[in-house]
């Protein structure tokens, strides 16, 4: 089957969209390049959605303009912006057959019966639902409508394939699962995807980019080691993965002690004044252990308990200061810890995201 | 655990002892109505009476316009309620409970006054046309219809199909037509099976604007022959039951 097609660049200029005096998107900038998928990560009520049926046509901007393959579709209907979605409920219609729900799309395009079904069959083989064809969305599973809804939405060849938190319903193996294959059949089809969730995982696994949302405003737009190496801004830091939130003090020349070490801090944290209270957000695989009786520089603590993720296993410290601080080491590492031991905490990079102490870390979560 | 067995017992003896109470209430008057119309002049039992239901001149007329009307005021309620109780669903759930009050209010309006606003507002070259009941009709069932097919669609996440169907670049008129009624089917069944209720016993209306209905027809010929009148009464009522019977068969031949 020949789905490749010509990818199409996507372009959010300046979007806002209130309801009533809350503003869901605050002039939002982005751009998806021809074949790229851009992940929209964000806490409930950032704007992600709303960025998302914006660009479907199923809502309008208050102002600012959406520009697809160079065209001004702002005001083009729904109907007619040949935009694939894909939905967090499962969206297929209950009184169509599988092959029947792939097809409507094309229906409505008036391809012929022979052609809409044969393509319809083909899709469905793809998300390997070949034999499910004549089945009604009630006798599928969540995972396997998605698939179908999946296939729904690549049939009609759509310039932008559109997907809002697809996998939420599903459980931890099948949403898995079908990340993957949202991925394969996105890069085998080439088609410019965003895609919408509030789950970090899910956001690095299957993104070129990753663009995290606040408050309709959009933080940062990095590819995701970048996202998680470098994050732009406190807020970034404190969302996409695990952080300790370490008391520390600003000192001259742009420094901070964190774990006895003096580190620099990171771009896009705070800016505060030398002597201001700040804290220092460590990831827990930033922070090393040694026996309390080894020469290592660093904070003594105490192991209260250990807990075994597979290949890492998470340490929670409890300094003297009395400060927790969590540790992700390798299991072959941590093995030589048991609660109650006596170690020295300290950090392994060399820069650290800070924020004003008095901010609240996340604030829709 | 004896006495959770007991008081089980004890509700469920409730119940069915209700429930024969509400049987015994609905059925004695038709059993009634029944005998009634069964018994003959020399105090046997037959079907004189529903023989000469076919022998009446006026059957068929009456039918004729009586079929034509329902036919007319279920096509215009599902037309006005279909669209409308869908739009209240899909983006202006604020005003459902206004469509609502609006939709019970031929439940309050006495029909004699339904009928002179109808009478006040119609154009005059209308007047002489029986199908203006069939607007009538549509109104005063608006109660029923909009529970129905509110009870349809409370079931269904339509805002999410419809979202899914538009974004396929499907039409509004597509939406409705390939979308939302069949999925709709069960609401619309009840709702047009109400319609058709109403418009077969419905009696004010049609006898104020002096058309000659199924129900007016009834109190027509109950006035020189009380066995007649009867077993149409009894006879409309099993063709109400036929149909709704049927409707439930084909609805649970649907979901199966």
């Amino acid at each position: 089957m020949t789905m490749t097609r010509n990818s199409t660049s996507v372009e959010l200029r300046n979007l806002r969209r209130t309801f009533g005096s809350v503003v869901a998107l605050d002039n939002l900038n982005l751009t998806l390049n021809p074949g790229e998928l851009i992940a929209l990560l964000g806490p409930s009520g950032c704007g992600k959605t709303t960025a998302l049926r914006l660009l479907a046509g199923l809502d309008q901007p208050d102002s600012g303009e959406i520009v697809v393959g160079g065209k001004d579709i702002t005001h083009v209907p729904a109907s007619k912006r040949n935009m694939g979605m894909v939905f967090q409920s499962y969206s297929l219609f209950p009184n169509l057959t599988a092959a029947q729900n792939v097809a409507f799309g094309l229906r409505v395009r008036r391809v012929g019966r022979v052609e809409r079904l044969k393509r319809a069959a083909e899709l469905l083989e793809l998300v390997g639902l070949g034999e499910q064809r004549d089945r009604y969305p009630h006798a599928m599973s969540g995972g396997q409508q998605q698939r179908v809804a999946l296939a729904r939405a690549i049939a009609i060849q759509p310039d932008v394939l559109l997907l809002d938190e697809p996998l939420s319903a599903l459980d931890a193996m099948v949403r898995s699962q079908l990340r993957d294959e949202i991925r394969r059949l996105q890069i085998e089809v080439g088609i410019t995807t965003l895609f919408v969730t509030h789950d970090q995982e899910e956001a690095m696994a299957i993104a070129d980019r990753v663009g995290v949302m606040r408050s309709g405003n959009l933080e940062q737009l990095d590819a995701p080691p970048s996202l998680y190496a470098r994050p732009a801004t406190p807020f970034v830091a404190s969302f996409v993965g695990t952080n300790n939130n370490l008391p520390t003090i600003v000192e001259a020349g742009g420094i901070v002690q964190v774990l006895g070490r003096n580190l620099g801090i990171a771009a896009g944290s705070d800016e505060l004044p030398v002597g201001a209270t700040a804290n220092a957000l460590l990831r827990p695989e930033s922070v090393s252990v040694a026996r309390a009786d080894s020469a290592t520089a660093g904070l003594r603590g105490t192991v209260s308990t250990t807990s075994f993720l597979g290949s890492t296993t998470r340490l929670v410290l409890k300094l003297d200061a009395g400060q927790d601080v969590l540790v992700d080491l390798p299991s072959t590492v941590a093995r030589e810890f048991a609660a109650g031991d006596e170690v020295i905490a300290c950090a392994t990079t060399n820069e650290v995201v800070i924020q004003h102490q008095e901010r609240v870390v996340i604030e829709d979560v | 655990m004896a006495a959770v067995v007991k008081q089980r017992r004890k509700y469920h003896i409730t119940a069915w002892v209700i429930v024969f109470l509400v049987f015994l209430y609905f059925i004695l008057p038709i059993a009634g109505a029944a005998q009634f119309s069964l018994r003959e002049r020399d105090d046997t039992y037959g079907l004189d009476a529903y023989r000469m239901i076919f022998q009446t001149p006026e059957l068929a007329e009456v039918l004729k316009l009586t079929l034509r009307l329902t036919l007319i005021s279920v096509a215009l309620s599902m037309a006005i309620m279909v669209p409308t109780v869908t739009l209240v669903h899909l983006s202006a759930k604020k005003y459902r409970r206004l469509v609502e009050f609006v939709s019970i209010q031929p439940l309050v309006i006495p029909p004699v006054v339904l009928v002179l606003g109808v009478v006040n507002v119609m154009p005059t070259n209308w007047m002489g046309s029986p199908d203006l009941l069939a607007f009538e009709y549509a109104v005063l069932a608006m109660p029923f219809t909009f529970r129905a097919l509110d009870a349809g669609l409370t079931n269904l996440d339509i805002k999410t199909i419809v979202d899914a169907a538009r974004g396929l670049g499907a039409s509004w008129f597509t939406v409705l037509l390939r979308i939302v009624a069949p999925n709709l089917k069960s609401g619309i069944f009840g709702a047009a099976f109400l319609t058709i209720a109403l418009v077969l016993g419905e009696f004010t209306m049609a006898s104020l604007m002096l058309w000659n209905t199924f129900p007016t027809w009834i109190a027509t010929v109950g006035q020189s022959d009380a066995s007649l009148s009867v077993a149409l009464s009894v006879a409309s009522l099993a063709f109400a039951w036929v149909l709704l019977v049927l409707l439930s068969f084909a609805d649970r031949r649907r979901k199966a």
